[in-house]
């Protein structure tokens, strides 16, 4: 069993809540946040990506390098996602209470200087429109340059204790995680938001890299249907035995690189199938993609269904990799200790339960052929057809 | 049968684990890590006799995409209709075919390494479709391995080819010609089985013995060197600084080790890589951000300011090495797929006693810049 076992979680109104796990590696301790983020405009958004760079220069509580040292020579890992915010920290075994502090540090007293905002306006569009996912997210940025106001303003705005779920997991120890938290929460600073609703310019971001084409699927809530859709876009785009591999690469030779993800966005998720090629050719014409992916599910047995099934237990249980969930803008979940402890924070976050992997495996097995078959016939034929890149 | 070595890293005791010559000479070693939740089983495969030549540029990668497909092109979804995954490597050294399961399925995966060693009959289509299919690798590759291949280049010439390889050169390639190499290559001599995880260690060895004991050893072959052109039609991204190294058991090796992630550690989202050899080889730091001028870094830092947090770096580094199944599998296979007596001891123990003089000296020695 790769997720550990959920030990305590600690849920009172108007304050963060707080999951305790025992880890199975005892070497380190994983201090992971997930802070839901409110409804942000385009210009918002900016001002987080920014909010966000300066929290990684280091608080009023720590400079960088006192985090960096406290954290055993690594640095804390912020993304932006369209429904949340992930806070990653890595300390060492006996440091649960140096990166609670430091947690806190970043989500309550960071401070802005007027002169890092040019500095940290360079960085936004980057992190807004850049990383491999998030290509399929966006592609627009308010263009306005920033102000200091906007900054604070968004930063109050989004890094609210109630919209918090901490997952600490690690070794037991001397340190009460919660109660620890709880604590440092009695000093939670009031800011008062500067920020007035501006209205967004929307520029392009420049794409790059080669051209991708992509499948996105239409939003939906985790729920009764949730199952079934995970397992189809298992069987469609996970692993190699995937009719992506199957299809785009082995039979037509349009892609070396095929994946899915299913992309959080505020309404729940979204999937995506991505084909990615260096030939422009490849893509003159998209609409032979999707129409090749409705062949291969036609010819669906029930050994496609034990496959799908097989990688979702290779998924959440053997660490395979090629999860559909997304650990950063630019990667997928992992079963890295900090990976598990963000994904406990995170389902917590998103549906109100815990992530208990035999249930979750479970649910996906009542899926049979058939409705696996129409599941993933209408993942491909609702999906938005896009060309990403030159 | 000879048992690990008994060095003991800080103050952390070495995990149980058997190294196994066999007879022919191939190379078994089983790892028990009781924390890890999976269990990683590599072959290596040495292909220092088949270096990348211009002439025959990606040969080993080609044989690579082939022989992982397995007997029946099935191999894959046989393995993950069972939870299991395989993944492949080439390297300048070797290549590397992994298997990540769960304890109860290491006899599955053993078998499947055992498909994968198997010859298979490739035509001349099948070359062409995956010399394509390689093109696309090569294009869709990361600006990390773009860069490295430069800075390889840049300091070792030839020798220094990326694994790659040039699909022009693959195009051509003769199906009698790869198989031959498939069959020499693999003669026993050549092969590194590695098993880590929560395994028991006997029973473990006594089933990798019996996929690697009965194999024959083969007379080597000699690739002969042709200039005809390197593939370089790559678009380039980001920059890239590197420091040559020699034998991964040198002291100097292990303080650019060090000075290269304190480096990386100045850049935001940075990279670092070092693959341990025998051989010399690259120590590169990178960053898909093109503007970074590395070298007025490496001028302008002074490296006594940043001993500390590379020592922490190190630790980290070292800590990743040595308990992630796959990594802990990889660090020995690659080692002992060149001779059964490589042992990445040394080089742990000489991270841990880098001295400030040395790391001073392997701060400078950061010279090659690579960028588009």
């Amino acid at each position: 069993m790769i997720l550990p076992l959920v030990l305590a979680l600690a849920v009172q109104a108007d304050q963060a809540t707080v999951i305790e796990v025992r880890s199975m590696t005892p070497r380190r301790v994983a201090v992971e946040c997930v802070v839901k983020l409110p409804e942000l405009n385009l210009r918002e958004e900016k001002a987080l990506a920014a909010a966000i760079a300066a929290m990684e220069m280091g608080t009023r509580r720590h400079s960088a390098d006192t985090i960096q040292d406290l954290l055993d020579g690594q640095r804390p890992e912020i993304t932006q996602f369209l429904d949340h915010v992930r806070i990653s920290l890595l300390a060492p075994r006996d440091g649960a209470s140096s990166a609670l502090s430091i947690l806190f540090g970043l989500t309550n007293q960071t401070g802005f200087e007027l002169k890092s905002i040019a500095a940290l306006e360079a960085r936004t569009k980057e992190r807004i429109g850049q990383g491999y996912w998030s290509r399929l997210y966006q592609s627009k940025i308010d263009g306005r340059v920033l102000t200091m106001g906007e900054v604070e303003g968004t930063y109050s705005k989004v890094f609210r204790r109630s919209q918090m779920v901490i997952t600490v997991s690690g070794a037991p120890s001397t340190v009460e995680p919660t109660q620890l938290w709880q604590s440092l929460e009695r000093n939670w600073q009031k800011r008062s938001v500067l920020f007035r609703e501006a209205p967004s310019v929307a520029a392009e971001v420049d794409t790059y890299g080669p051209s991708a084409v992509g499948l996105k699927g239409a939003e939906f809530a985790w729920g009764s249907q949730g199952p079934a859709k995970l397992l189809a876009t298992i069987a469609l785009g996970s692993g190699k035995g995937s009719a992506l591999f199957h299809s785009w690469r082995q039979k037509k030779g349009w892609t070396y690189v095929q994946e899915c993800a299913w992309l959080p966005t505020r309404a729940g998720f979204q999937p995506v199938f991505v084909g990615i090629t260096a030939n422009p050719a490849n893509t003159t014409e998209l609409e032979p993609w999707p129409i090749a992916l409705l062949e291969e599910i036609e010819s669906w047995s029930e050994e496609d269904r034990t496959r799908a099934l097989g990688f979702a237990n290779g998924i959440w249980k053997n660490g395979v990799g090629f999860s559909p969930f997304l650990g950063s803008a630019d990667r997928t979940l992992t079963t890295s200790p900090s990976d598990q402890a963000y994904l406990l924070a995170y389902w917590f976050a998103k549906t109100g339960s815990v992530f208990e992997t035999d249930r979750f495996l479970s649910l996906l097995e009542s899926t049979d052929l058939e409705a696996l078959k129409a599941t993933a016939k209408d993942l491909v034929s609702g999906a938005e057809l896009v060309r990403i890149g030159s | 049968m000879i048992l690990a070595a008994s060095f003991l890293f800080a103050l952390q005791a070495e995990p149980p684990r058997l190294r196994t010559q066999l007879p022919n000479r191939a190379t078994i070693l089983v790892e028990r890590l009781p924390a890890a939740d999976y269990v990683s089983v590599q072959i290596w495969i040495n292909s220092a006799s088949f270096p990348d030549r211009f002439a025959t540029h990606g040969y080993r990668h080609l044989l690579e995409h082939f022989q992982a497909k397995g007997f029946d092109n099935r191999l894959d979804y046989r393995l993950e209709s069972k939870g299991m995954l395989l993944d492949a490597e080439t390297t300048r050294d070797a290549i590397k075919f992994g298997v990540r399961c769960q304890p109860s399925q290491v006899k599955q995966a053993i078998q499947a390494i055992g498909d994968v060693l198997r010859p298979r009959l490739v035509t001349k289509a099948n070359i062409e479709v995956e010399a394509n299919i390689i093109r696309e690798e090569i294009a869709l590759r990361a600006g990390a391995s773009q860069l490295s291949a430069d800075a390889w280049l840049k300091a070792y010439g030839e020798s220094g080819l990326d694994p790659y390889g040039n699909p022009d050169v693959l195009a051509k390639a003769e199906p009698v010609e790869l198989q031959n190499t498939w069959v020499e290559m693999t003669s026993p001599e050549n092969l590194a089985l590695v098993i880590a995880g929560n395994i028991e260690i006997d029973p473990t060895t006594e089933l990798a013995k019996e996929l690697l004991g009965t194999r024959k050893a083969v007379s080597s072959i000699t690739v002969k060197a042709d200039r005809t052109g390197i593939n370089d039609a790559v678009a380039r991204k980001g920059s890239a600084i590197a420091a040559k190294v020699a034998s991964f058991r040198e002291p100097g090796t292990a303080a650019r080790i060090a000075a290269g992630l304190a480096i990386a550690n100045l850049v935001p989202a940075s990279y670092f890589q070092y693959g341990p050899s025998n051989v010399p080889g690259l120590v590169l730091v990178g960053s898909d951000e093109k503007s970074i001028n590395w070298v007025d870094i490496v001028v302008r830092e002074n490296p006594d300011d940043h001993f500390s947090v590379a020592k922490k770096l190190v630790d980290r580094w070292v800590e990743i090495q040595t308990t992630d199944p796959a990594r802990v599998a990889a660090l020995r296979g690659r080692l002992l797929a060149q001779s059964p007596s490589l042992r990445p001891e040394t080089l742990l123990e000489n991270l841990r006693t880098v001295t400030v003089p040395q790391f001073r000296e392997a701060w400078k020695s950061f010279n090659i810049e690579v960028r588009p």
